[in-house]
C-alpha cells in the first residue's frame, strides 16, 4: 500500500478508542486514515485487564455516577451484539464484577455508598456482605468484609475487540498504517491541516487525536496524565467462578479477573512506585512490581500460591482530575477533534466510538457528549506532583 | 550484592562458574532441575569431534568431571530453583522450591540452553507427540519409555541420536521422515540406525497424527521439491509416539528481558544475542554461553562458559588482563578448531558476523 498524501480523516492511535472511531467513520461513508506508531494494540489497549467495569471509582456524587452509567450501559447493550456485527468473536462474558471492600472502614462507607447509588438511579448495584460475597466467590481470603457487585460487570479479551473494530473499519475501505509516528500536527491559521510522520505528510479535513496517554504530547494544552499500570497471568487453572474484581489494598487500586476464557488470572495494580511524568511511558518492569502484583493472590485468594505466574508487563493509560475522557473539537482550532484520556475503556470505547461519529457526521451524537468536553481542560493545567503513581495522584486529588 | 550468578547449569553454565571459581571469584549457579549437567546426562553416546575435545568420551562423563570440578572449586549450587527475570542494574527473580526472591550480582552468566522447535500439524497436540529431547529425559534420565512404536521428524543429529537411543531401550523406530531431499545429520549416526532396520525418509513429511486421547496412528506422505504434499503418497502408519526433531531455537527470554540487543541468523536457531569475544552482551555485566548464543554442541559450550568465566574474573580484578588474554587465547583456538569442517565452517562465519554487529554497535 503506497502512503497517502491525503484523505479526509486521520487518527492519530491505533488502539481500541482509534479503531472503534475508525470504523464507525467508515461505516459512514468517510474516508479514514488510522495511524499508529507501533502496531495495533500495542498501547493501553494491548496491555489491560479486560474488565467491563461500568462504575469505576466510589465517588458518592449524583453526576460522577451519571455520568459513566449512562454512557456504559449503553455500552454493556452494545457488547452485546457487537461480535455479530463486527464478525468477530471477543470473548465477551457478562460474568459479573466486584468491587471488594478489604477494610471494616470501606465496608461502612459502602453500606451509604450502595443506598446512595440506589437513590440516583443505578437500580443494578447489590450490596453483598462478606458471607454472601464468600458464596459468589469462595476463592476470596478472610480479608475481605463485603462488596459492591454488579451482575452485567463483565469481561473481554482487548486484544480481539481492538483488532476486531480495525478489520471491520478495513470493510468499509479504512486504512491503517502502523509503525507511522505522528510527530506534528500542523496547524496553519487556526485550522489544522494535516500531520507530519516519519513516513511523509498526510493533509487531511479533519484530524482525531485517539492517542490516549500520549495525547498531550501533541496537544499539550489538554491535561492528562500518562499513567504507568502492570499486570501479572498465571498458568491456566481448572475453572473457576469468573467475577472481574478491584479492591483497595495498601491505597493502591488493585485489579483483575478471576479466570479468562483461556483459563488464566490475572491481576495487577500493588507495588508501582512513584515516577516521573516522563517516566510513565516506559514499559520496563521492577521485580518489585511483580512482587507486588503476585502479593495479591496471597492476600485476597486463599489456595493460588503455588499457581505460576507466566507472563507481566507494564502498560500506560490516561489519567484525568475527573476520571473522565475528553471527547470533542479542540477550541480554537478548526478541525482537530480529541478522544483520550481513558482510564476504563472496554466501558466505554465501544459506544464513544459511535457517538463520536454521530457528532462527526449528523453534527449530533444520540447521548449528549457534554460531560467530556475538552474545555474543562483546556489551558487549565493543575500543578500535578513531579512524581507520582495511583496513589499519590488519588491523595493529592483529596486533598484539593 | 553477590559476586557472579550463573543462570543455567548445562555444560556452558558449568564451565562459566568453574572458570571464574578458579581465580577466587564467589559463584553462584542455579538450575531449575534437580542436578546440574543440563543436556549432558541425557547424552549416553560417545561424543563427536576430536580427541582434544573429548570426543568419545560420553556426555554424562563429561557431565560428572565437571560436577565434581565446580564441586571442589566451592561454587554454590541452587538447584530446583528456576530464574524468572532479569532486571536493570543485574537484578534476577528466583524461585525456589520455598519462596522467590530478588538478587542482584555484579556479572550475570545466561546460559540456559535452548528450546525444541515445535511443528504445527492435525493431532500436534495429542498426548503421544512431544520433542525428541523430551522424549530422550524421559528414556535416560527419568528411565521411562514414551512410547513402543514411533514415528521420528527430522533427520538432524537430534532424531537420528534419539532414534538410536530409543532403538537401545527396546522401542521400534517405524519410520524416521525428513523434509529435506538428504539427510541432515552425520552420516555416522543415519548409517547405524539404517542397520538397525530404521527406514529413513527423505522428502517426506507427516501430514496428521490421530487417535483419542491419545496417538494411535499417523500419516506420512511424500513432498515435492516446494514442500507440498503429493497427492496419493499418503500412508498410514501405526504408531504411539511422534517424535520431533525439527531443530532448536535458543532460550533467551531471559535476554530479551534484560534489554539485549539481538540479530536474526536462521542458521544459529533464530534470534541471538549480540555478544562480544568475551560472550557479554550488550548489556554490560550480562554474559552469554552455549546454545544460548546460538544453537551448536556441548563442546563449544564448554569453550564458550570458560571464555565469560575468564573475562569475568579479569572484570572483577581476580587475574591480569596479561594472564585472562593468555587463557581465553586458547579457548578461541579451541573454537576455531570446533568450527571447522563442513558442519562447523558455517557457524563460525555467522559468528564472526555476530561479532562484527556487536562491535559496530555502541555498548549500551
Ligand atoms: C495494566 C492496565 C490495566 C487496565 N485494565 C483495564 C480494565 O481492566 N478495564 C478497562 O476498561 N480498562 C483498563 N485499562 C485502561 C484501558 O486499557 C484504556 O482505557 C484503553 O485501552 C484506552 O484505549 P485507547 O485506544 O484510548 O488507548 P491506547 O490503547 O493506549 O491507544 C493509543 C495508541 O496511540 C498510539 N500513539 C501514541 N502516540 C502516537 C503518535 N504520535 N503517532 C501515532 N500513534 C501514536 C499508541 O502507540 C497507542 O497504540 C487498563 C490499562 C492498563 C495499562
Ligand atoms: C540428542 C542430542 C545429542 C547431542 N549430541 C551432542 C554431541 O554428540 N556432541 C556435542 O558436542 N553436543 C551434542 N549435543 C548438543 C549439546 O547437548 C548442547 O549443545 C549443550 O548441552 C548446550 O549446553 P548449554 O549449557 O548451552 O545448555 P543446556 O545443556 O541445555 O543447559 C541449560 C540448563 O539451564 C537450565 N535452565 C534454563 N533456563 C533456566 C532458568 N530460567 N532458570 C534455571 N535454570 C534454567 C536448563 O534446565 C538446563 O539444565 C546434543 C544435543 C542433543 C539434544
Amino acid at each position: 500500500m503506497n502512503f497517502p498524501k491525503s484523505t479526509d480523516v486521520i487518527i492519530i492511535g491505533g488502539g481500541l478508542v482509534g479503531c472503534s472511531v475508525g470504523y464507525q467513520l467508515a461505516k459512514r461513508g468517510r474516508d479514514v486514515i488510522i495511524l499508529e506508531m507501533r502496531n495495533l494494540a500495542s498501547g493501553a489497549s494491548g496491555r489491560n485487564g479486560g474488565m467491563v467495569t461500568q462504575l469505576d471509582g466510589r465517588d458518592k456524587n449524583k453526576e460522577a455516577i451519571l455520568n459513566r452509567l449512562n454512557y456504559t450501559r449503553e455500552n454493556n447493550k452494545m457488547l452485546a451484539g457487537l461480535a455479530e456485527e463486527l464478525s468477530y468473536d471477543f470473548e465477551y462474558n457478562r460474568c459479573g464484577g466486584i468491587d471488594i471492600a478489604c477494610s471494616e472502614e470501606e465496608w461502612e462507607y459502602f453500606k451509604k455508598l450502595v443506598p446512595f447509588q440506589k437513590e440516583v438511579g443505578d437500580e443494578e448495584v447489590i450490596l453483598v456482605d462478606k458471607q454472601q460475597l464468600k458464596d459468589l466467590c469462595s476463592l476470596l481470603s478472610d480479608i475481605v468484609w463485603g462488596a459492591r457487585y454488579r451482575p452485567t460487570d463483565g469481561t473481554l479479551n482487548p486484544f480481539k475487540l481492538n483488532i476486531g473494530f480495525a478489520l471491520a473499519a478495513k470493510k468499509y475501505k479504512a486504512k491503517v498504517f502502523t509503525e507511522t509516528k505522528i510527530e506534528k500536527i500542523v496547524i496553519k491559521h487556526g485550522t489544522a491541516i494535516g500531520v507530519e510522520t516519519n513516513n511523509g505528510y498526510i493533509q487531511a479535513n479533519l484530524i482525531i487525536n485517539a492517542a490516549n496517554a500520549w495525547a498531550p504530547l501533541l496537544i499539550p494544552e489538554i491535561d492528562i496524565l500518562p499513567l504507568r499500570q502492570v499486570a501479572v497471568v498465571t498458568e491456566r487453572i481448572p475453572e473457576l467462578p469468573v467475577y472481574s474484581f478491584e479492591a483497595i489494598i495498601d491505597r493502591q487500586v488493585i485489579f483483575g479477573s478471576t479466570q479468562q476464557k483461556s483459563g488464566n488470572l490475572l491481576v495487577g495494580g500493588l507495588g508501582t512506585q512513584a515516577r516521573k511524568r516522563e517516566d510513565h511511558y516506559k514499559e520496563d518492569l521492577s521485580p518489585y512490581e511483580i512482587e507486588g502484583s503476585t502479593a495479591i493472590f496471597n492476600i485476597l485468594f486463599k489456595g493460588l500460591g503455588d499457581v505460576n505466574i507466566i507472563r507481566s508487563w507494564a502498560g500506560t493509560m490516561a489519567f484525568t482530575a475527573d476520571g473522565l475522557p475528553c471527547i470533542g473539537p479542540i477550541p480554537q482550532i478548526q478541525g482537530l477533534y480529541i478522544v483520550a484520556g481513558f482510564s476504563n475503556g472496554m466501558a466505554f470505547a465501544p459506544i464513544i466510538g459511535k457517538l463520536v461519529a454521530e457528532d462527526l457526521t449528523q453534527g449530533k451524537p444520540s447521548i449528549t457528549l457534554k460531560p467530556f468536553n475538552p474545555e474543562r481542560f483546556y489551558n487549565k493545567k493543575i500543578s500535578w506532583p513531579d512524581s507520582y503513581n495511583y496513589t499519590v495522584l488519588a491523595e493529592f486529588l483529596e486533598r484539593k | 550484592m553477590e559476586e557472579v550468578m550463573v543462570v543455567g547449569g548445562g555444560p556452558a553454565g558449568l564451565c562459566a562458574a568453574i572458570e571464574s571459581a578458579r581465580y577466587g571469584v564467589k559463584v553462584i549457579l542455579i538450575d531449575e532441575n534437580d542436578m546440574p549437567g543440563g543436556q549432558l546426562f541425557k547424552q549416553i553416546h560417545r561424543f563427536f569431534g576430536s580427541a582434544q575435545h573429548r570426543a568419545g568420551i560420553r556426555g554424562y562423563d563429561i557431565g560428572n568431571s565437571l560436577l565434581s570440578e565446580s564441586e571442589k572449586l566451592g561454587v554454590r549450587v541452587l538447584l530446583n530453583t528456576v530464574v524468572w527475570g532479569i532486571f536493570q542494574d543485574n537484578f534476577l527473580g528466583i524461585k525456589t522450591e520455598k519462596e522467590t526472591k530478588i538478587l542482584q550480582a555484579k556479572k550475570i552468566v545466561v546460559g540456559t540452553g535452548a528450546l525444541e522447535n515445535p511443528l504445527a500439524f492435525p493431532g500436534w497436540t495429542l498426548p503421544g507427540v512431544m520433542g525428541a529431547g523430551a522424549a530422550q529425559t524421559m528414556m535416560n534420565i527419568q528411565r521411562v519409555l514414551p512410547g513402543k512404536r514411533i514415528l521420528m521428524i527430522g533427520s538432524g543429529n537430534v532424531g537420528l541420536i534419539v532414534s538410536y537411543q530409543l532403538l537401545q531401550a527396546g522401542a521400534k523406530v517405524v519410520a524416521l521422515v525428513e523434509a529435506l531431499p538428504k539427510i541432515s545429520g552425520y552420516l555416522v549416526h543415519a548409517a547405524k540406525i539404517s542397520r538397525a532396520g530404521v527406514q529413513i525418509l527423505t522428502s517426506h513429511t507427516i501430514v496428521k497424527a490421530d487417535g483419542k486421547g491419545e496417538v494411535k496412528k499417523a500419516v506420512i506422505a511424500k513432498i515435492d521439491e516446494n514442500f507440498k504434499m503429493i497427492k496419493g503418497t499418503e500412508k498410514e502408519i501405526k504408531v504411539d509416539l511422534v517424535c520431533i526433531a525439527v531443530g532448536l531455537r535458543p532460550l533467551d527470554e531471559l535476554c530479551w528481558m534484560a534489554g539485549c540487543q539481538f540479530t536474526y541468523i536462521p542458521s544459529l536457531g533464530g534470534f541471538i544475542p549480540l555478544h562480544s569475544r568475551d560472550m557479554e552482551t550488550t548489556v554490560s555485566g550480562i554474559y552469554v554461553a552455549g546454545d544460548v548464543s546460538g544453537i551448536e554442541e556441548a563442546s563449544t559450550a564448554i569453550e564458550e562458559g570458560k571464555l565469560a568465566g575468564i573475562a569475568i574474573a579479569e572484570s572483577l580484578g581476580y587475574i591480569s588482563k596479561k594472564e585472562a588474554e593468555e587463557k581465553k587465547e586458547l579457548s578461541w583456538e579451541s573454537l576455531r578448531e570446533l568450527r571447522l569442517g563442513s558442519f562447523g565452517e558455517g557457524r563460525q562465519k555467522t559468528k564472526d558476523l555476530i561479532l562484527k554487529q556487536y562491535n559496530s554497535l555502541h555498548k549500551m
